[in-house]
């Protein structure tokens, strides 16, 4: 499941990097879509039968006619009402869950327990005990609950290419339009060679940071809501209750949507998108018609300065982060094939911890991003701003050279590869860097965030199919090392009783 | 893909049609559960699922393998054979009718809080057919955006876009239910 969002997040960004500013709902608004994926279950005995029939066609003991099975299950069917309904109101069911896990997760700083005060940007890491987290190798990357081999006709998880279409349209002799088709495409493995000095890895241990969950508004400013006058409900009656997250919205032209999740410890700032002056552009239409060229795309400097400006007029602390980047990922590959520039770009603030840039699994950035709009020259968005609170606790390291470099060979973490393609193209690797990865685990709602000691391992030479991925992540933390190419767990002889799934950190 | 394919396809071509349960077994369960998405019902799917490999038995000169994938091909019959099951139904006259919600179903009698979900469902409505079924296809059944262009006729491009817009909807539709779920708990208050 997480390859699959990953590789529909990494999709969605290379079309519309503005995304990235909203990737923890997409996150959710995919991993729920997914959850609420059906349970299927063929029938043996069904398949079986079907299969002997088409034998028995296929032999000639029995006419050669489609229309013919329309009488062969027919009996069996009760009345039914329209499933598409079914089928519809279960996307229904995932965006009520979507909506319910928004609410809970939107957004913030932290507000303390008496509601009277918020925590800074400021970078805190306490101290615990050794391998106080847990054990990793024992996290569980879980799968979907359907038959083995029996979701879909995508399967290879390799990156394709060569799209050699012909466009003719077909049409079979009894009906069954046959739209245009194409010759299946390429299927490529990547190999990544590792041609930096040689490693050594001398630290026996290294510490793991868990970022601390925000804190929820207790008692003091329940019973303050409760003062404001809905008189509908006694609030402080419910015992403990708790204020998980709060949206503020500012009125007039231009105005921004603050999301504070005390939960997380997060906030959001978001341009209201009905509000702007020059944004009325919601249709299909009007998305076709708003044109972006290349020649509206102020300076680096300019669109850095227009973010930084920001970030000093709302004192917004940039403490924890390093020197800012404009991302310009929507300038190659899919971008330029369905001709569409965005109307914003993103500016990244590196978080930085200990000297240490911290990444996703596959290789992304992590940090603060600050969306500005071309055309406007104004900020859209503040996207990841979060509490830098942590827990630390050191882990024993993986010392094995050897390991290192198979995993960042095959890609890193949570790498994949397709095991029909009959072609692997070789990518260079550089010397790595100490960094972090961020990797979360979710369960019950909740999620967890884990920054782990990595090395990223810069690639050298990528291909354009995958020029998106411009590190290769290897955790340095030996538990990892348990954990399959697809993230299983291998090697257990007792898996969690209580599946945790690892997914890598939102790409901000 | 299953091993040897286009050999298998060329000798069923041949008059071999013995070679197809090869196929059928490389196939039957994405089918199956292709099929079951899109009807909610095993009966009504394992219907369905007959006629598609029967029809793809019975039509398997047609495949030519330097137009494209067989895989898209038979997804093609599925998803026109599901098609042409919803349009024969007494009670609904084109397709994008059946993806009208209504307050009824098990989903709905099962929702904890129906006044919220009836909201949902009214932003769900404003998905059309097309967004619908590239969402189902891109998320559950796991196509890649080359399989769903061979199979709804588009580009690649044109169904990225397709699939973009649709997230990019329902990421504001959702936006607009969640502020209408803080208004339902703030009424509630």
């Amino acid at each position: 499941m997480t390859q699959n969002i990953e590789k529909i997040l990494i999709e969605l960004y290379d079309l519309e990097p503005g995304f990235r500013d909203h990737e923890k709902e997409l996150r959710v608004i995919l991993t729920e879509i997914i959850k609420t994926q059906p349970l299927v279950r063929i029938d043996q005995t069904f398949r079986n039968e079907l299969r002997a029939k088409l034998m028995r066609t296929a032999g000639g003991k029995e006419p050669l006619a489609a229309e013919d099975a329309r009488g062969i299950y027919r009996s069996k069917l009760r009345l039914f009402r329209p499933r598409w309904l079914a089928a519809s109101l279960a996307l229904v069911g995932i965006t009520a869950a979507v909506v319910v896990v928004l609410i809970n997760q939107t957004g913030v700083n932290d507000i303390n327990s008496s509601g009277t005060g918020i925590a800074s940007g400021k970078l805190k890491i306490a101290k615990t005990g050794q391998e106080a987290f847990g054990d990793f190798s024992l996290l569980n990357l879980t799968s979907p609950t359907v038959p083995e081999s029996g979701r879909g006709g995508g399967g290879a998880m390799a990156l394709v290419t060569k799209d050699t279409s012909q466009t003719d349209e077909a049409s079979d002799s009894s009906g069954v339009a046959v739209p245009d088709i194409m010759p299946i495409p390429e299927s490529i493995n990547y190999r990544y060679v590792y041609q930096g000095a040689p490693l050594q890895i001398q630290d026996a241990k290294m510490d793991v940071l868990r970022r601390q969950s925000g804190q929820t508004a207790g008692s003091d400013i329940i019973k303050t809501l409760s003062s404001l006058g809905f008189g509908l409900v006694n609030l402080p009656s419910f015992k403990d209750l708790q204020l998980q997250n709060f949206t503020m919205k500012q009125s007039g032209d231009n105005g921004y949507n603050v999301d504070v999740s005390l939960m997380s410890g997060s906030i959001i700032i978001s341009q209201v998108w009905d509000q702007a002056t020059d944004s009325k552009c919601a249709g299909d239409d009007c998305l076709e018609q708003r044109a972006v060229t290349a020649g509206d795309i102020p300076s680096d400097d300019t669109l850095i300065g227009i973010a930084n400006s920001f970030l000093q007029d709302h004192a917004i602390s940039r403490q924890a982060y390093g020197t800012p980047e404009i991302m310009k990922t929507w300038m190659t590959g899919n971008v330029k094939e369905v001709g569409y520039l965005p109307d914003t770009v993103q500016a990244l603030y590196p978080l930085v911890i200990d000297g240490r840039k911290v990444y996703s699994a596959s290789g992304e950035q992590l940090g603060l991003w600050v969306s500005i709009n071309i055309l406007n020259q104004r900020v859209t968005s503040v996207a990841n701003l979060q509490a830098q609170q942590y827990q630390s606790s050191s882990y024993a390291a993986q010392t094995d050279v050897n390991a290192v470099l198979a995993l960042a060979q095959k890609g890193g973490l949570y790498s994949y590869e397709s095991a029909d393609s009959a072609k692997t193209v070789d990518v260079t690797l550089g010397a790595p860097a100490l960094g972090f990865v961020s990797v979360s685990t979710y369960q019950d709602s909740q999620y967890q965030e884990f920054l782990v000691p990595a090395y990223i391992f810069p690639v050298q030479n990528a291909p354009e199919e995958i020029a998106y991925k411009k590190q290769v992540i290897v955790p340095l933390v030996k538990e990892f090392f348990s954990l399959g190419d697809d993230g299983q767990v291998i090697g257990s002889d007792t898996p969690s009783s209580s599946p945790v799934e690892i997914q890598p950190a939102p790409i901000k | 893909m299953v091993k040897n394919e286009n050999k298998i396809i060329r000798q069923c071509q041949a008059g071999d049609l013995k070679q197809f349960a090869e196929l059928y077994e490389a196939y039957i369960e994405k089918i199956y559960s292709f099929v079951f998405y899109r009807t909610m019902h095993r009966e009504i799917a394992e219907d369905l699922v007959s006629q598609i490999f029967l029809k793809a038995l019975e039509r398997i000169n047609s495949y030519d393998e330097t137009r494209g994938a067989f895989s898209s091909w038979l997804y093609s019959i599925a998803r026109n054979t599901v098609i042409d099951h919803y349009r024969t139904k007494r009670d609904h006259e084109d397709i994008d009718s059946q993806w009208s919600l209504a307050m009824d179903g098990d989903l709905y009698e099962q929702s904890a809080d129906r006044h919220l979900l009836e909201k949902v469902i009214r932003h769900l409505n404003l998905l059309n057919t097309e967004q619908r079924d590239l969402l189902i296809m891109k998320i559950w059944d796991e196509l890649t955006y080359k399989e769903i262009a061979e199979i709804i006729g588009k580009t690649p491009a044109n169904c990225k876009m397709i699939f973009y817009r649709t997230i990019h909807k329902l990421r504001q539709e959702l936006t607009l239910a969640i502020a209408i779920a803080l208004l339902i708990i703030l009424s509630k208050l």
